[in-house]
């Protein structure tokens, strides 16, 4: 990963500002190489990395979270501020206008992801620090962000190893039980979660099974028994130090009718068309474009809107995106999660997605661990042993 | 739930003399809507906003992908999807601006919350209402958010006795002689969180189990948050036990300790430190004090008996439909504190072994004072594991 320091590094260099600032939790996380604990989930608490073109980085973040970042590694120095000493952002804002007036940025340019920055953090900083030019690098951060180092592809199609098996080992605990025992939905969702971190993950963020009815629409709450004929769909995305796989699968409960399987070949149909198309040099929108037009020949039917594909990396969902409105050329070193839903004999959303890394040849799949390519039965009694 | 916010709502935008309100962020969206989505806040490349006129029903406009997930949680029946240009924020401004200019007066006042909304989506959201009046409305959401209707205690109650009978749940089946690591006992809490139907699998949800070098920390192991190890917690060990989890998108925030057989003298005396820090919130937690008084009537105990209070932290939070929100138990929030609010009240102290110790206790204010919400137990002592069986 030393490659990625010295890629950050130079593009800070590089830039037209004195110093980069990320408040985003994922770029925050991607800048600083740690991973913040669920901080995702406290918008009115704040963590920042500021990177000056000269001198060390500094993260700056509350007492709670300090020494999870210095423990992972991180090689700038740590802020630690006082929450008691502002209401809500107040304490960070201080500590961050201590900051940049000690390092004598006071008077200086200073680059900031606008697309997570929230525009009452922009006016208390810009109020204490009337002398700065914020200016938006929020490209600067997509560009480097979209491109992966050897080494972060290393950590994701670890991530997606741990992700499949911590899938595949819930649905052994699931085989033989649908009849008999029985798993509440959320039980078995939960096993997922729990195999994949057994596999070695670090954490989980999107998990959703969704049995039978469910499954015609994207998220519901798990609540209530898995039973037989249903076909299902997991949605799993994990990460693993800090690098995210974000897959989904789909099974039935018992034997598949022949209209499910049928469902299951359409998808995998359109997935080969646009596996034709990720290479380096296609755009986005062209793979899209095909798989549109490879359905509309084959008369299978796709849901549209949500595209069929995105990065990922530092989050589990980001640049560049497989969709209508998104021209960004593929190249060596961009991973995609493809992701094509159609649907299933009761409209139920049907998807296979793998993580694809863009190589100059075309493309490697990192989520390789399974083929995926039938439907997963979940058959059989259960014996002791 | 539903009546109580939206006449809430109505009654603040038209007082506060709002054409509209706009908001964007996740938790603000879940309050206005009902929707507990369980996972906007892991995409912050996408956008999804609640747009709701003076008197009218409000809109959600949102990614298609998610609008079949928002109307099967929501109490608001209408929605627009945009084509996505994730990254980009135009095709959500271009939304918000045909729903706007087709339902308030040209030149009306719309409220926005700006401590949620990007930058980005905000300037060209600017640019695109310039007839407009943007404001912020933090300020309303706040209000509306800090005091809780009848309907939010009866589920916060639910949630909060819930997580702490999980917490408790897995307690029982720790013992001396035949103790489990770190991974067991914290999917074991998990697992009892489940048992009890609290939103324990998803997004946002985290159990914790730490004992001996890793009770020193926050957050051991990182990045593996919540997942813990091999480690067996030894007799007269301690073992901190915490859970986040949910009910329908409102939270709840435990932490119990569990000494490891019967607790020696220096462990009692640790506990009672945090005993005694719980009974001085609870005289100061009642209507009309501020929160930064109950902060510095605890931080003075503290001093005066020489209890190691962790440094730069607060003392506590409300929760909601957010696991942090006002009111704030910190020297700097000046919130007078009324019947309706919660609290929980979450001093982290160090013992002479520099562990970390804490217990999470949720308050309500009532009109007399405040009433401790959902203990499952009598938590004036820790839970004691058994020896063996």
């Amino acid at each position: 990963m030393d490659h990625l320091k010295q890629k950050i590094e130079t593009a800070v260099t590089e830039s037209q500002v004195d110093a980069v600032l990320v408040v985003g939790v994922d770029n925050f996380n991607y800048m600083t190489r740690t991973v913040l604990p669920f901080a995702e989930h406290y918008p009115s608490r704040k963590a920042a990395a500021l990177f000056p073109k000269q001198g060390s980085p500094v993260a700056i973040m509350p007492q709670e979270w300090s020494e999870a970042v210095k423990d992972q590694g991180w090689h700038g120095e740590v802020l630690v501020y006082d929450e008691n000493q502002g209401y809500e952002t107040g304490a960070f804002v201080k500590a961050m206008e201590e900051l940049i007036v000690s390092m004598g940025l006071d008077k200086g340019k200073i680059g900031i992801d606008s697309a997570r920055m929230t525009k009452g953090l922009m006016d208390s900083l810009s109020g204490k620090l009337p002398g700065v030019s914020w200016e938006p690098v929020d490209p600067m951060i997509r560009d480097l962000r979209i491109i992966k180092t050897a080494g972060e592809v290393e950590l994701i199609e670890r991530a997606c190893k741990q992700n499949d098996r911590g899938m595949v080992y819930a649905l052994m605990h699931l085989e033989g039980t649908v009849d008999l025992q029985r798993y509440t939905i959320q039980e078995f969702a939960e096993r997922i979660r729990v195999h994949s971190n057994e596999n070695g993950a670090s954490g989980t963020s999107l998990l959703n099974c969704a049995f039978g009815s469910d499954g015609q629409i994207y998220y519901t709450p798990q609540k209530g028994w898995i039973k037989n004929g249903d076909i299902f769909r997991m949605d799993h995305s994990n990460h693993y130090m800090g690098y995210w796989a974000n897959l989904g699968r789909m099974g039935v409960t018992g034997d598949p009718t022949p209209e499910q399987e049928n469902a299951y070949r359409e998808n995998l149909v359109l997935r080969d068309k646009a596996l034709e198309m990720l290479k380096p040099g296609v755009s986005c929108n062209e793979v899209y474009a095909h798989v549109a037009r490879a359905a509309e020949k084959q008369a299978i039917g796709f849901w549209k809107e949500p595209g069929i594909g995105h990065g990922v990396g530092a989050s589990h969902h980001e640049a560049p995106y497989l969709n209508l409105n998104c021209s960004t050329e593929l190249k060596p070193g961009m991973v995609i999660a493809l992701d094509i839903y159609t649907y299933g004999p009761r409209k139920e959303l049907i998807h296979n997605k793998d993580l694809y890394m863009i190589t100059e040849e075309g493309h490697r799949k990192l989520s390789w661990y399974r083929a995926w390519d039938k439907l997963y039965h979940v058959f059989g009694f259960r014996t002791t042993h | 739930m539903k009546d109580g916010i939206i006449e809430k709502v109505n009654a603040g935008i038209t007082e506060a003399g709002y054409d509209a309100i706009l908001v964007f962020g996740y938790d603000n969206a879940q309050y206005l809507s009902g929707a507990h989505l369980h996972y906007p806040q892991a995409f912050p490349d996408r956008y999804m906003a609640m747009f709701w006129p003076k008197d009218e029903a409000a809109t959600c406009i949102l990614p298609h992908e998610w609008e079949s997930s928002f109307l099967n949680l929501a109490w608001v029946n209408k929605t627009k999807t945009y084509n996505e240009k994730p990254g980009s924020p135009s095709s959500i401004v271009e939304a918000i601006v045909h729903l706007a200019k087709n339902t308030i007066r040209k030149t009306g006042k719309i409220g926005i919350d700006v401590n949620r909304v990007p930058l980005k989506l905000y300037n060209r959201l600017e640019g695109a209402l310039e007839d407009f009046e943007l404001v912020p409305c933090d300020d309303l959401l706040r209000e509306l958010r800090i005091k809780k209707t009848p309907e939010e205690l009866e589920v916060l109650d639910e949630v909060v006795s819930k997580n702490d009978m999980a917490l408790a749940g897995h307690a029982h089946h720790i013992l001396v002689l035949q103790a489990s690591g770190e991974m067991n006992i914290t999917e074991g809490i998990r697992t009892h969180a489940m048992e009890r139907m609290l939103d324990e699998v998803g997004h946002h949800a985290v159990a914790q189990a730490v004992t001996g070098k890793n009770a020193k920390k926050w957050w051991p192991s990182a990045p593996m948050y919540g997942i813990g190890f091999d480690l067996k917690p030894l007799r007269h060990e301690w073992l901190r036990m915490e859970l986040v989890a949910t009910v329908n998108g409102y939270w709840s925030k435990g932490a119990r300790l569990l000494s490891m057989d019967e607790p020696v003298e220096e462990q009692k005396a640790d506990y009672n430190k945090l005993v005694t820090l719980r009974e001085v919130a609870k005289e100061a937690l009642k209507p009309g004090a501020k929160a930064s008084d109950v902060y510095k009537a605890v931080k003075a105990a503290a001093e005066e008996k020489g209890i190691m209070l962790e440094p730069k932290i607060i003392l506590g939070t409300g929760i909601g439909a957010s696991n942090y929100e006002p009111p704030y138990i910190s020297e700097a929030d000046e919130t007078e504190l009324e019947p309706g609010m919660i609290v929980v009240f979450s001093p982290a102290i160090r013992d002479a072994k520099d562990n970390l110790l804490m217990n999470m206790d949720t308050f309500l204010i009532t009109e007399e004072g405040n009433k401790i919400v959902g203990w499952w137990k009598d938590w004036r002592e820790p839970f004691i594991a058994n020896f063996t069986y």
